[in-house]
């Protein structure tokens, strides 16, 4: 072929971070803390009803279901965020199943954003919405959470990093046609607070901006924090489509079943989209969802309810993970959410090799190096802005915590090495070596 | 609204049909969706699949490893020739994901496209019957040669195949693809060849891919589903295979649109696939036998419309049939005038017999609507049971 052979719509979003970093993981790492999924079940409750969905009686649970969203799924949907909403929700028209939560992104860009149009992303983002908005024809217009330093004697916590409301505001214009909100933040853990909510909600009313609200981990708050729906405030419901996951609510990442809810004249172009791009989505796991709803439905705020013991679980394997980045020398960066932690690896001694004039930037080649050198799999925070912005906050690395309970600790292990230790090398490298077969007999599934 | 939902709006006569024809007293011959069984194993792998932790969790991308090495060897015999697994192979969202992924990758504003499209513009093509007359099979649709070949131009940037045909359930013959084959080559046109009903082939007839033609394979991305082949739609799991300097182009798509596909059904998926690979040379095979169980439907439900009066169009492949109305002049005038015939012929059919179709026009662009409006398409994927083929009788013949 003379002319290219690929669309004009690609360029620019061939790059993909996870294609990179998940086959260096595949191949090198023995402790994957990188990508974000959990090596742990899901819940029994849960599995039970995807064999009976698969197994039972009803063999057209194989068949095609409802195009926007398997009756029984798109129900309870509607009823747990009617209630969460404190809103009557129609099934049929506000809620939309789609193919994970990155479909339901997908079509939402494709539905809203035209060419010209601006799209306002915080950084750190989750690096989907850059090349979507770039797919769609818009322009990626960014605006950077700042780390405020925490108080004296106390770790960063990821509600330090906040949004300065002047850079804010000056960043919407004529053009802008919707902000992507994600709360709890990936990779930060940021839940933002109601106050933050309400600057981005003024501001999307001024400018009749709509509002994509990216609410994955919507169950994993920690310390008794609260996950606000930004489409409960005054002015938003109209304006917002909210964005949830099976798989980060049930730790089902690949069940890949996501949903959008909204009102019913931004979910009809959702339809449209969903219709011309995948058309239905699989039937027997929305089934097995849906059975899962409407358990945790009943259970609702109860202690045996899934949704307040997922996030007491993640809680203790925060605090561990905190303690033992300290303790090697990292300082975490305490996320309020998610199941991600951010530490800032500034201070950490390394033996990454200097590479003068390399526009990579520091913590993209620290992690490189650890996963190649040590086994160990982590995300480098640059990975989560912009390309102009990559430099600006290099010294970062991103943890998932969603792991085995094997003590966080012995997950380090092979950075104990790397650093200044004081103990007694005899008794270190014994140490060592027993966990090092304990852990190559132990390790999980590499996802690549 | 973007204006890429405006063109898509277009599309929405097989919702409306399928929402109308939910109502269990009507039966639903419309839908292609099979209400037979998928093989029992191929249930218990998905069971035994969701048992494991880790295989519910993400998997590769581009398409669950055990899955792409399955498919790589099965296709490498059909084919006859060396398919790599990780850049030849994309598992998509069912075959309808694959379209969407190619058409995405390929297509832009300005390229005209053969058959169908949503951004660029589409130039169509249809069959024709031979010798004029009435077709009493598929193979009496034809595409003109001298027509086709005037349709290519130096804009053209792909022509899309869909062998089996659906719906008018046509396969086409050597012959057939190597004319359109000599016009990609000639004019460095791509093509797309949906095969999804690659397995569902009647007695007499074979169904060739035209990757496998001379100059072909590195112009040609062909789409294959595991709903089609294996009776269960509802997995909606496909794949595209082609050239890796096609398929890296659906995959930039892949990775921004979903990023992985369902990591279970990919894994039974591929243990199901490796069962039938083992029997390629047995008749027991499912890629096999699924079509001898079908041609029976076929064959019963061809002979239950012309008792009723109507003209049906035997398919040589696939599970549609397309079939001739204007047999039973039903007077239609008084209702809507705009809507084409087959349309207002469904509605009556769907009220007065119980019994749901879906009319041929909504398979054509708008300026081809009225050739093809005295036709209706049945989904014989069924399991049409004596006593449903009685009612059925029976309701056409109380008037």
């Amino acid at each position: 072929m003379s002319r290219p052979v690929q669309a004009r719509r690609l360029e620019g979003v061939d790059k993909n971070i996870w294609v990179e970093f998940v086959k260096l993981a595949a191949t090198y790492s023995t402790v994957n803390l990188g990508q974000g999924f959990p090596d742990f079940p899901p819940p029994e409750f849960l599995k039970e009803a995807f064999s009976r969905a698969v197994s039972g009686e009803k063999h057209m649970l194989h068949q095609y279901t409802r195009a926007f969203g398997h009756p029984p799924l798109v129900k309870i949907l509607a009823q747990l965020f009617g209630k969460l909403l404190g809103r009557d929700l129609d099934p049929m028209t506000n809620v939309m199943v789609t193919v994970g939560a990155y479909q339901a992104l997908f079509c939402c860009f494709q539905a809203f954003i035209d060419e010209g149009d601006e799209v306002i992303i915080i950084e750190p983002f989750f690096d989907c919405y850059e090349p979507m908005v770039k797919m769609a024809g818009g322009t990626p217009v960014y605006v950077p959470l700042r780390p405020k330093a925490p108080k004296e004697g106390k770790l960063m916590s990821s509600a330090d990093w906040q949004l300065d409301p002047a850079e804010l505001a000056s960043k919407f214009s004529e053009q802008t046609k919707a902000i992507v909100l994600n709360s709890p933040n990936n990779p930060l853990g940021k839940v933002f607070s109601r106050g933050e909510l309400e600057l981005i909600a003024d501001l999307c009313v001024k400018h009749d901006a709509l509002c994509i609200s990216d609410e994955v981990y919507e169950w994993l708050v920690y310390d008794g924090k609260e996950h606000i729906r930004i489409a409960s405030l005054p002015g938003m419901w109209d304006r917002t489509v909210i964005i949830g996951s099976a798989g980060k609510t049930f730790n089902v990442t690949g069940w890949k079943v996501g949903w959008t809810v909204g009102p019913n004249r931004l979910l009809q172009h959702l339809r449209t989209m969903h219709q011309n791009s995948v058309y239905h989505c699989a039937t027997a796991a929305q089934d097995a969802v849906a059975q899962g709803f409407q358990r945790e439905f009943e259970h609702y705020g109860k202690p045996d309810s899934y949704f307040v013991q997922l996030p007491r679980e993640l809680q203790q394997k925060r605090d561990q993970l905190v303690q033992s980045l300290v303790a090697v020398g990292m300082k975490p960066i305490i996320p309020e959410g998610t199941y991600f932690l951010v530490a800032d690896i500034s201070e950490f001694k390394s033996e990454v090799p200097d590479v003068p004039n390399s526009d990579e930037p520091y913590d993209s080649r620290f992690a490189k190096w650890m996963v190649k050198n040590k086994g160990l799999a982590a995300i480098p925070l640059s990975a989560f802005y912009c390309g102009a912005h990559k430099n600006n906050y290099n010294s970062f690395i991103r943890f998932c915590f969603a792991k085995h309970p094997l003590g966080c600790k012995a997950k380090l292990w092979p950075l104990m090495g790397a650093c200044s230790w004081e103990g007694e090398p005899g008794l270190l490298g014994q140490w060592k070596q027993h966990w090092s077969r304990w852990l190559l007999h132990h390790s999980s599934f590499q996802a690549g | 609204v973007s204006t890429t939902v405006n063109l898509a709006k277009q599309n929405t006569s097989l919702v409306e049909f399928t929402k109308v024809a939910a109502d269990p007293s009507i039966v639903n011959l419309g839908q292609g969706l099979p209400d037979i069984c998928p093989p029992s194993y191929v249930k218990e792998e998905l069971a035994k699949a969701a048992a494991v932790d880790r295989l519910n969790q993400y998997t590769r991308g581009f398409g669950h490893p055990s899955l792409v090495k399955a498919l790589s060897q099965v296709y490498e015999r059909v084919c006859g020739r060396k398919i790599d697994p990780l850049t030849d192979i994309l598992v998509t969202v069912g075959g309808y994901g694959s379209l969407f992924s190619t058409i995405q990758a390929l297509i832009e504003e300005g390229d005209e496209q053969l058959l169908h499209s949503n951004n660029a513009c589409f130039v169509f093509i249809y069959f024709s019957k031979k010798n004029g007359g009435n077709p009493a099979s598929s193979a009496d649709w034809v595409l003109d040669p001298a027509e086709l070949a005037s349709k290519f131009n130096s804009k053209t940037k792909a022509i899309i195949l869909n062998t089996p045909h659906n719906p008018i359930g046509k396969v086409f013959t050597r012959e057939e693809l190597q004319v359109i084959a000599d016009l990609c080559i000639k004019h460095d046109t791509l093509c797309i060849s949906d095969e999804v009903y690659e397995w569902l082939v009647y007695k007499g007839n074979k169904h060739i891919k035209i990757a496998t033609l001379p100059g072909m394979w590195e112009r040609t991305i062909t789409i294959g589903s595991a709903g089609k082949t294996y009776s269960v739609t509802g997995w909606k799991l496909g794949w595209s295979i082609g050239p890796q300097n096609l398929i890296k182009h659906l995959q930039v798509v892949h990775q921004n649109t979903l990023y992985t596909c369902p990591t279970p059904l990919q894994e039974a998926l591929a243990q199901a696939l490796w069962v039938d690979y083992k029997r390629m040379d047995d008749p027991d095979c499912y890629f096999y036998s699924l079509p001898r169980e079908l041609e029976s439907k076929r064959d019963r439900m061809a002979q239950l419309l012309q008792e009723v009066g109507l003209r049906p169009v035997v398919p040589e492949g696939g599970y549609f049939m397309i079939v001739d109305v204007s047999t039973l002049n039903v007077d239609l005038s008084d209702v809507d005038e705009n809507q084409p015939y087959d349309y207002k012929f469904v509605r009556w059919m769907i009220s007065s017999k119980k019994l749901s179709a879906i009319p041929l026009s909504a398979f054509c662009g708008p300026e081809t609507k009225r050739q093809f409006e005295k036709y209706i398409r049945f989904c014989f994927i069924k399991g049409l049971e004596t006593r449903n083929m009685d009612d059925i009788a029976n309701n056409w013949v109380v008037r």
